[in-house]
């Protein structure tokens, strides 16, 4: 399994021009004077979904999942290893945007850990959602699922008149993106035990 | 020790292996005792099937020229005068097969063949 | 130990238009079998059911005695696999490569494997990209050599390389060898060269085995008659497998001890015995 980690992280590695943009985000809130910190929180949650879709897309380029599988490597090995990278990922989230927020230096200490705690939390269930998909189906067709969670946000926002009401809630949003992570590891478990690799 | 095989005649290779060593055996070029290869090393020298090599050393065997013992491999056996006999008896038959069928050919009867053996015969003595 | 390294029996597989039916094949220890036919018999299907990459519909496979599903950590120590296409991250160099096989095989054995790669004058900086197909295969290769396999299996793995690296491989092929609880399967749909070393020959059509045997039986078994039209007709056809007539006599291939007479029968090669076994199949 360690290996198959090393294998992700040097992948990630050659994507030099992926961890371009990054830096030149950072920067920018670094930089640009009274810059929109919530885009650019918002951003550093995008981005780790999009590095984390571009590893799954590599190892499928190169069909690396069905070699792995005749190495001393077990599904499961497949499946927990990607979801230890996206936990890193989550944590490299949460550290980007406090790091980000003393920068921007508009809210409290407090605040600002609570905004990082709830941006990864919610980059984790999109994450909850996708992976197992991915998984079963592969990138391409499971960028769809992506919507799921949005789309429940959404409906949510439309039928429930008073928001003040959910949002004292949010404070559980972290439980919620923990349960949600061990659903899909298990989720992901099942599919990929039936998986055919051709 | 020199093993030739030759992939053109339809002679099998097992069999090509068995004349050649009966030959380097009766020959003298291998004397009793001596270690022959491991049937996995000719096999992989003379880049051949294990299972070829395996059926030669058995016929070798059976035909008591050479002698195997699990682990240690297999070596040439004792000189047995009365098999080096029989084995020239089969060279020699074969030999004369092919002599009388050319004979056949060409028309040539068995009282004018046996002249032309025994004035070869004694021309060589 | 179990008699063979690897046993198949009554496997089944269904697709659309196409299936593995029935497919029984049984490999010694210590013996190379040449797995044969066309491009779409159902060689890389079979292949992917071994390794477990995909399920079978019935049927039973063995490798060293334990079944195959799952595919345990343990039996994948033991099997070194060269899969057809190239399977490694194409960004990352060897060196790189190395590192993730070390930290994915308990049994990784580090000098072996960098004995390899100067043997097989690979450079370590270089990105697989920038390897040509018998590099990347080469790698392959080495990999597979390199954490205590005693049981090679290769997919087409030789097909498309230079004479001169295919006939690298097959002194690789016989040093492996050597230990006779080692085994190889190797498919193919040339045979030339691999035809002198194996020891059996299992060739599949259509998803079918039409044979499993020992080389040395077949070569013994089958012979390629020539003759005229007029003789042809002589002969009794229980014993013509495949035949073909042109204007100037019928080339067949023939069960040689079952045919009486004077006839020119020469020895039959593996790729003569494949093709008109096909022939008569297909007609």
């Amino acid at each position: 399994m360690r290996g198959l980690i090393i294998k992700d992280l040097a992948n990630m590695l050659t994507q030099k021009r992926l961890l371009l943009i990054i830096g030149v985000l950072i920067l920018s809130g670094l930089l640009i004077p009274g810059m929109n910190a919530d885009f650019a929180l918002g951003l550093i949650s995008t981005i780790s979904i999009i590095v984390l879709l571009t590893l799954f897309s590599l190892d499928e380029l190169s069909n690396w999942n069905k070699y792995a599988l005749t190495m001393g490597l077990s599904r499961k090995d497949l499946v927990l290893s990607k979801y230890i990278i996206a936990i890193i990922f989550l944590g490299v989230t949460f550290l980007l945007a406090v790091i980000l927020g003393i920068i921007v230096g508009q809210r409290s200490p407090g605040e600002i850990i609570t905004v990082a705690g709830l941006i990864a939390s919610s980059t984790a269930v999109i994450i909850s959602f996708l992976l197992p998909p991915i998984f079963y189906i592969g990138v391409q067709k499971s960028k769809l699922f992506i919507m799921i969670p949005i789309m429940i946000m959404a409906l949510l926002g439309k039928y429930i008149p008073d928001i003040s009401h959910v949002l004292a809630y949010l404070k559980y949003l972290p439980l919620l993106a923990v349960a949600l992570l061990l659903i899909s590891i298990q989720v992901s478990l099942m599919l990929i035990a039936k998986k055919e690799f051709n | 020790m020199h093993i030739l095989i030759k992939n053109t005649n339809g002679e099998p290779i097992y069999q090509q292996i068995v004349t050649q060593i009966k030959s380097l055996i009766i020959s003298g070029a291998l004397s009793e005792g001596s270690a022959l290869p491991s049937m996995r090393n000719l096999a992989k020298e003379l880049r051949i099937s294990v299972i070829t090599t395996k059926r030669a050393y058995e016929e070798l065997e059976r035909d008591g020229f050479i002698e195997s013992f699990t682990g240690k491999g297999s070596f040439v056996a004792a000189k047995n005068t009365e098999l080096i006999r029989e084995e020239q008896y089969r060279i020699i038959e074969e030999f004369l097969q092919q002599a009388i069928s050319s004979a056949k050919l060409g028309g040539i009867d068995l009282n004018e063949l046996e002249n032309m053996l025994k004035l070869l015969y004694e021309e060589s003595e | 130990m179990n008699e063979y390294i690897l046993e198949i029996k009554d496997l089944n597989k269904k697709y659309d238009g196409f299936a593995i039916k029935d497919l029984n094949l049984q490999l010694p220890y210590g013996c190379i079998m040449g797995f044969i036919g066309e491009n779409g018999a159902g060689k890389s299907t079979t292949i992917k059911l071994i390794l477990n990459l995909i399920n079978s519909d019935s049927g039973e496979i063995t490798l060293f005695g334990e079944q195959n599903f799952p595919l345990s950590k343990k039996l994948k120590e033991n099997i070194g696999v060269v899969l057809d296409e190239n399977s490694f991250p194409q960004d990352l160099s060897v060196n790189t490569i190395h590192k993730i096989m070390k930290n994915s095989f308990k049994n990784w054995n580090e000098i072996k494997f960098n004995n390899y790669l100067k043997r097989f004058t690979l450079p370590l900086d270089k990105k697989i990209k920038d390897l040509s197909r018998g590099m990347k295969m080469k790698l392959s290769l080495a990999i597979a050599l390199s954490h205590q396999a005693k049981l090679l299996i290769l997919d087409e793995a030789t097909s498309g390389l230079d004479p001169i690296i295919r006939d690298e491989i097959l002194d690789l092929f016989m040093e492996f060898i050597q230990d006779e609880s080692h085994s190889i399967l190797v498919s193919s749909h040339i045979m030339s060269d691999l035809e002198k070393i194996s020891d059996y020959i299992a060739f599949i059509h259509s998803g079918e085995m039409v044979f499993c045997e020992e080389k040395d039986k077949l070569i013994e078994k089958y012979g390629l008659l020539k003759c005229s039209h007029e003789e042809f007709e002589t002969i009794d056809k229980a014993y013509v497998i495949g035949q073909r007539k042109h204007s100037f006599g019928v080339e067949a291939l023939i069960k040689k001890n079952m045919i009486k007479g004077n006839f020119q029968i020469e020895a039959a090669g593996i790729e003569d015995i494949m093709l008109y076994n096909v022939k008569e199949i297909n007609s």
